[in-house]
């Protein structure tokens, strides 16, 4: 998960434009305003390609990932069959 | 409604090709075009509480079905292919090229979109603005972009606009409103919204020349 969340940590600043000093693991990124509902998939897509896994359309949620740190619980608490980790 | 835009609207029902008195000098809002367009019977088939913005470019209509709550900023919606009629010409053929556009139930097509035959989009959609949709779009989702492809899920984008108003300083306001537009709190509105957007910049007192 450690690996996780230093892909997202430094995709967020590279690929997703959000400011490092801004960016904080608890850091609320959709909420806040951080990235726009139009990078949702992107990021989504990134998550996917990270844990070589697919993510269900109904997993996609703010509560999933509105932040690293809920990002890494969500593909912590998928089961092994949603992921091939 | 008043009397001439009444007038304006049996006529547009009755002689189409005089529609557009009713959207000039009618004035007609997009539930009141929406609402005309269904009593005259253009579409295939047409839910109720939509919105079609009068400037929509919506071609084809009897092939084109709307479920409910679907609303239509100013956008092209087409049924047809119109090249077909080049190749036909230019190869000495009699080819047909048209499709259904089925626009299911809680729909938003967004300002600037062209929306191409043989698609159905949704339930539950949002294509947005500037978007080229030619193929499906899944229930549930947000596209975005030419050709338009999947971006985000609506039910995030709830969640979003959610935690976003619960920061707005014109809250209660919002809640207070009776419809999606209240004469009686807009100005208040604005004053507030205004206030938030430019908070460090206050606005300038406009230069008089005085010093001229």
């Amino acid at each position: 998960m450690e690996e996780l969340r230093n892909a997202l940590r430094s995709a967020l600043v590279s690929r997703f434009g959000v400011k490092k000093s801004l960016l904080k693991d608890e850091t609320a990124l959709f909420s806040a305003g951080l990235l726009d509902s139009l990078t949702v998939m992107e990021l989504v897509g990134f998550v996917e390609s990270q844990i070589d896994g697919e993510i269900s359309p109904t997993d996609i949620t703010l509560d999933n990932f509105d932040s690293i740190e809920q990002i890494v619980r969500f593909v912590a608490r998928m089961k092994p069959k949603d992921s091939a980790q | 409604m008043n009397a001439l835009k009444q007038t304006l609207r049996q006529l547009a029902i009755r002689e189409p090709r005089l529609e557009g008195l009713y959207r000039r000098i009618g004035k007609a809002g997009g539930l009141e075009w929406a609402d005309m367009l269904r009593e005259r019977g253009d579409f295939y088939a047409m839910g109720n509480d939509c919105y079609i913005e009068p400037d929509a470019n919506i071609e084809d209509r009897a092939y084109i079905r709307l479920g409910n709550n679907v609303r239509i900023a100013t956008c092209a919606i087409l049924g047809h292919d119109g090249a077909v009629n080049m190749i036909n010409r230019a190869y000495g053929l009699k080819l047909d090229s048209v499709g259904k556009v089925d626009i299911r139930d809680n729909v938003y097509i967004g300002y600037g979109c062209i929306i191409l035959p043989g698609v159905t989009i949704g339930p539950n959609a949002i294509v947005a603005a500037g978007s080229v949709v030619r193929s499906d779009v899944a229930e549930g989702t947000v596209v975005a972009g030419v050709p338009a492809k999947a971006v985000g899920r609506v039910s995030m984008s709830v969640d979003m606009l959610k935690a976003k108003n619960d920061k707005f300083p014109w809250r209660h306001l919002i809640d207070k409103r009776q419809s999606e537009f209240d004469p009686t709190l807009e100005k208040e509105l604005q004053r507030l919204r205004a206030q938030y957007f430019y908070a460090s910049s206050p606005p300038q007192e406009p230069d008089k020349g005085g010093d001229k």
